[in-house]
């Protein structure tokens, strides 16, 4: 038999830890259609019966508030499971109880879960189970996904419950609205849950307002009072909510003082922020340099095998060249994007990521973002990849959005050689200045953009925070390697085929038709055909070839521009053409991977391909302007 | 009480000693990184006269974590570079600072150890 | 008065909620008439700040917190320079350990009694004196009146 089970819960409650707990390490990433949503399925076997897996988003209401809250509400009303499970923390269950009795309207099969059980333990905290049980009317099991305690008994109760037909008795929310609830259940069809949709519709809720039949006018029966009761159900529900905790749960004192004593250092009015960029220097660090033996090591091989096969023959060419080639660059970034993802896992795993969102939000509002995208932006330094794929965090689906299309103008490190490069040959002794400047400019047009994409798609609305700062905890390191894997598996997926691709053509269009001499190239003769499109900013041909392949990966330009001028010693540019050079590659368009990125993460051609044009078109009027002030000046 | 000051010195003194020696041997960046989390303990000095318990242990604890994190990056970066052993490269040598920086994590780790078994024990609320 | 013009560890209590886009959001994470919320933390450019609602702790911006109509709760202290003249206990001090004795040397400690007159001077057991704003606002104090009425119910 399969049984299908839907995780719902509020953000923080160890919703996800308990999922893999579930489920191990058979896991399926994908999107809920339409969205950028990220949906986890998984699925394992208990007692010759299949347990289906569906971790929800992490949701505080039913009401549809945000894209998150939509696609949960959606899914249990449309489709709902078997058996829910709603996943409260036992530190903090007032918010999720008052979720509870929401799902308990749609008349779904739930199962209450307490998690986090070790730690009300050790605070002391006393939970009367069977109490509990009477007060909710569903089952109640205790958990730990720390653990691993009651994950036995969860299984247990799950088969149970998938049996049960009655549901719990709805909770009365007073005559006023109850007479309103009535009234309106008329106004929907048989087919869907009237008495939820008829509270969701008195709660405000536009959504419900779409389900009504054709030619229903509410108005009267809404009037004016809708938000006082709209109030006034919220606070039935967190009042039953602490009736049921005041009779089931003991606590001791306040117990909460060590983490504001931790935050207190690290949301320090002083020295807050300068530990956050300590940390991040680390971070950085760790990921690119201490990693670099392992990718030096994985280069040589690769080198070596490159060496043994030669490339005298078109098909040695193309192996060693082509394949090889592009296999080793996507296989030497495996220990920094794992590293990458290790480091952040970890800032997550442990609660310190919402910190970073809280100590820079002031900065990002006027990019009209919130402190939460800081984070997944500055992981753009290091590769954009990683930046567009840390998106899946972000729990506001316009943020998602924006940060994703903003991405590829964060500078990342693959365009540090493109750089070294062209300064060392036109500005030799101006090198630190000429890096900063690229890297303000880079800042400077990751927020102009978001300015522009938040006017253009989001019509200026700004993303509000109300964000949840959770219990600092000891991070699991089998979480962290659970978050590693997934995020570093689904790179080298994408990214690794297409930049494979992408290798193997780059060097179809240099060795065809003559591999004797590049002049002659496919490459380059797009490029002289391309030049007259670039002569404003005063690019050669084989600058524009060079270009062509860096659409491939950044880090190709450099050896691109060798193979087109015969050496880097050849190449004569002047100072304004390089400045203009330079500008235009900053954001010129995003590499394949990062395409390749943006397209899985967001469901859609659509975005890749906004990204694209506006990359070139920005890119463009920029180096435009670059070298016409260029020009004046010099 | 007086084994937090103690304490609180020790780190103190260390992280900066630890700060100097990066600095003179040319890695300024670091230097300014341990001179940032000493600062955290200098900090914790303005939290003695008040009653709240866990605040004072607070700078100890988050200042041992952020050190034994930086003790923890170095030696993982010293290991990482036993590969390039491998391709003949050299591997990373291991300066006084960088000793001197493991041991403080090491001591560090101890604190936090130490901290934990009565960061745990829940404390009356200021009323 | 607003939630965003509470100072850092008073508590409150919620009157009421202006409408807007993120209000279903605020009700859903239990900001509701009656809900006591306590300011715990501002970053470091005073926005946003912490919250703590029921046991989560919260993030509000100002301009979310300003849709939040509060009271002060009875017993929570708040700065002094929030008070008129009149008899306060000493509650908390904010700062280091030099503001403390600055503070502590003309009479002004945690537990003390201390009065405020009507020319905003301060008069303690050792004296009257002129204290300044910035040094009053880390003084966290309760009416003695609101004491008194406690005493009384018990």
């Amino acid at each position: 038999m399969v049984i299908t089970v839907g995780l719902v819960g509020n953000p923080n409650v160890g919703k996800t830890s308990l999922f893999n707990k579930l489920v191990g390490a058979r896991q399926y990433v994908a999107n809920w259609p339409g969205v950028t949503v990220t949906r986890v399925e998984g699925a394992t076997t208990y007692k010759e019966h299949t347990l289906h897996f569906i971790d929800l988003p992490g949701i505080y209401t039913l009401s549809a508030t945000s894209i998150d809250e939509r696609v949960a509400r959606n899914f249990l009303l449309y489709t709902p499971p078997n058996v829910t499970v709603v996943i409260i923390d036992s530190l903090s269950p007032e918010q999720g109880i008052s979720l509870l009795l929401e799902t308990l309207e749609l008349n779904l099969n739930v199962i209450a879960v307490f998690n986090a059980i070790d730690e009300a333990k050790k605070n002391g905290i006393k939970i009367d189970k069977s109490s509990l049980e009477t007060h909710l009317r569903v089952p109640v099991v205790l958990t730990s996904a720390h653990t691993g305690e009651g994950i036995e008994q969860l299984f247990e109760t799950i088969l149970a419950t998938f049996k049960k037909t009655n549901r719990a008795k709805l909770l009365d929310y007073g005559p006023e609205i109850e007479s309103k609830v009535s009234e309106l259940e008329n106004c929907f069809d048989d087919i869907y849950n009237k008495r939820f949709l008829a509270l969701k519709l008195i709660e405000g809720d536009k959504f419900a307002r779409e389900l009504l039949k054709k030619d229903v006018d509410v108005s009267s029966i809404l009037d004016g009072s809708a938000s006082n009761l709209a109030v006034k159900i919220a606070k039935t529900r967190y009042d039953y909510a602490l009736n049921v905790l005041n009779s089931a749960m003991r606590k001791n004192e306040n117990v909460l003082t060590s983490m504001e004593a931790i935050d207190h250092v690290f949301t320090h009015k002083y020295i807050g922020i300068p530990i956050f960029f300590a940390l991040m220097y680390l971070a950085f660090n760790f990921t690119f340099k201490a990693s670099e033996p392992l990718v030096g090591l994985i280069e040589a091989g690769f080198q070596k095998l490159t060496d043994v096969i030669g490339s005298s023959t078109m098909l040695t060419s193309l192996i060693s060249q082509g394949i090889i080639n592009g296999v080793g660059s996507v296989i030497s970034f495996i220990p920094s994007i794992f590293a990458l993802f290790f480091a952040l896992g970890i800032m997550e795993e442990s609660g310190y990521l919402p910190r970073i969102a809280f100590l820079m939000d002031k900065a990002m509002y006027s990019l009209k973002l919130t402190g939460r995208s800081f984070m997944t932006l500055l992981l753009g330094f290091g590769c954009n990849v990683s930046s567009v794929m840390a998106a899946r965090g972000l729990s506001d689906e316009r943020e998602r959005v924006t940060t994703i299309l903003v991405s590829p103008f964060v500078s990342c490190s693959a365009r540090i050689p493109v750089y070294l490069m062209i300064i060392g040959i036109a500005f030799p002794n101006h090198k630190a200045e000429a890096f900063f400047v690229m890297y303000l400019l880079s800042i400077a047009l990751t927020a102009l953009s978001a300015r522009i994409i938040n006017k253009v798609v989001m019509k200026g609305e700004s993303i509000p925070l109300v964000m949840e700062l959770p219990r600092y905890r000891f991070p699991s390191l089998s979480n962290v390697a659970t978050y590693m894997w997934n995020r570093g598996k689904h790179f080298l997926q994408k990214a690794g085929t297409i930049i494979l691709v992408a290798s193997i053509i780059v060097w179809g269009l240099s060795y065809f038709p003559d591999p004797t001499n590049i002049e002659n190239s496919f490459a380059a003769m797009i490029g002289k055909g391309l030049q007259f499109i670039f002569a404003p900013l005063g690019f050669q041909w084989q600058t524009v070839s060079a270009l062509l392949f860096g659409g491939a990966a950044k880090e190709i330009i450099v050896s691109s521009f060798a193979q087109f001028y015969g050496g880097i010693e050849n190449i004569v540019i002047d100072p304004v053409i390089t400045a203009t050079l330079m500008v235009f590659i900053l954001g010129y368009i995003p590499c394949f991977a990062t395409l390749a990125a943006i397209k899985s993460e967001t469901n859609s051609l659509k975005y890749p391909i906004i990204s694209v044009v506006y990359s070139l078109f920005i890119s463009y009027v920029l180096a435009l302007c670059v070298a016409v002030v260029g020009r004046m000046i010099l | 009480m007086k084994s937090v000051t103690i304490t609180l010195w020790i780190m103190l003194i260390t992280s900066i000693t630890i700060g100097i020696g990066y600095l003179f041997e040319d890695d300024v960046i670091f230097g300014i990184i341990i001179f940032i989390f000493s600062t955290v303990f200098l900090l914790g000095f303005r939290e003695l006269g008040k009653p709240s318990y866990s605040y004072r242990i607070a700078h100890i604890y988050v200042g041992s974590i952020l050190i034994a994190m930086t003790a923890g990056y170095i030696l993982a970066s010293f290991l990482f570079s036993l590969v390039n052993l491998i391709i003949g490269e050299e591997m990373m040598s291991l300066k006084i600072s960088d000793m001197l920086l493991l041991l403080l994590g090491v001591y560090s780790s101890y604190n936090i150890y130490r901290l934990r078994k009565t960061a745990i024990r829940p404390e009356k609320k200021n009323n | 008065m607003r939630l965003a013009e509470v100072p850092e560890g008073a508590e409150v209590e919620v009157l009421s909620v202006e409408e807007s886009e993120i209000t279903p959001r605020l009700r859903a994470v239990g900001v509701l008439p009656g809900v006591r919320i306590e300011v715990l933390k501002s970053a470091p450019m005073g926005d946003p700040k912490m919250y703590r609602i029921f046991n989560k702790v919260i993030s509000l911006r100002n301009s979310e917190a300003n849709l939040i109509e509060v009271q002060v709760s009875e017993d929570s202290p708040l700065p002094l320079t929030f008070f008129g003249p009149g008899d306060y206990k000493v509650e908390y001090i904010e700062g280091g350990k030099i503001a403390r004795m600055n503070l502590a040397s003309i009479g002004i400690v945690e537990g003390a009694v201390i009065r405020l007159l009507g020319d905003r001077r301060v008069q303690t057991d050792k004296g009257i004196y002129d204290v300044g704003f910035g040094k009053l606002s880390k003084v966290h104090v309760l009416p003695m009146k609101a004491l008194f009425k406690a005493d009384n119910a018990k």
